[in-house]
């Protein structure tokens, strides 16, 4: 698993390149989320566009990335169906921000704090 | 690893290993469920729960030794697939399933848990869900509802 950084305007934008995020991958994506917002205090999205799969431990990862930038929002954009539901099913759906697309996180910046209901 | 002949019965043998386990889901997944027919709704809540399960059983069932084989046998009919998992790890804490409950999402952010949400989603997911420990083996059954497409 690597976690791509990238800067837009004042976005961080992290891609997750990993077909799976689960119990073998999670921990390394934890690592890299921290090394990752570390030097940044804006905006955060984690572009999932290559993940078709998330279990439990990945959506822990993902619940620890939310508590290390406890400050801002944590924004997650392209979730695939089954990581949706994944989301959707544990109501973790509404402790992030999601987005469809990642061009919605980027374009709509005043939309951004928006939360899923 | 062997595919049982006749189409209705499938076996896996694996390490119970993380990455293992992510590695041969995929392949487990499309051999059970018929993806030209079966709804995709019931084929992603299959692969959640046997991924939460087998996980479960790679954290838990071999902590300070070798980890031991799972062997999974997937028996499939026209309405749903029967899941028979079986492994020699530890026994579950009191002979029985874990309960399972979300938090609430309305309390701090730092109170959140980064765990736990598995045995919610099998137990959610999951048909019949069964579990005894036999000998030096635990038996976890359960079905997940095949509805097929129109």
């Amino acid at each position: 698993m690597r976690l791509n950084s990238q800067l837009t305007g004042d976005i961080l934008i992290l891609r997750v390149e990993a077909e799976r995020l689960d119990a073998a991958s999670a921990v390394y994506f934890k690592d890299q989320f921290r090394e990752a917002v570390q030097a940044h205090d804006g905006r955060v999205v984690v572009d999932l566009e290559p993940v078709s799969f998330m279990d439990s431990s990945g959506l822990g990862a993902m619940v620890a990335a939310r508590k290390l930038v406890a400050d801002r929002e944590l924004e997650i954009a392209e979730l695939s169906p089954i990581v949706m539901k994944v989301f959707r099913l544990t109501r973790m759906d509404k402790v992030f921000s999601l987005h469809d697309r990642i061009e919605d996180a980027i374009d709509t910046s005043s939309q951004s704090s928006v939360k899923t209901a | 690893m062997a595919k049982a002949r006749g189409g209705t019965k499938v076996q896996y043998c694996i390490t119970a290993e993380a990455s293992q386990i992510s590695q041969k889901l995929p392949e487990i997944i499309s051999n059970v469920f018929d993806i030209d027919t079966v709804e995709t709704d019931a084929i992603e809540s299959g692969q959640i729960i046997l991924a939460e399960v087998l996980n479960n059983i790679a954290e838990h069932g071999f902590v300070g030794r070798v980890p031991g084989r799972i062997f999974i046998e997937a028996t499939r009919n026209d309405f749903a697939v029967r899941f028979s998992i079986r492994d020699t790890g530890s026994p579950m804490p009191g002979l029985k399933l874990p309960r399972a409950s979300l938090p609430a999402t309305n309390i701090p952010l730092g109170d959140l848990p980064e765990g736990g949400f598995g045995w919610f989603m099998i137990r959610t997911l999951a048909q019949d869900l069964s579990y005894r420990r036999d000998g030096d083996m635990n038996y976890l059954e359960f079905s997940v509802v095949s509805s097929h497409k129109r």
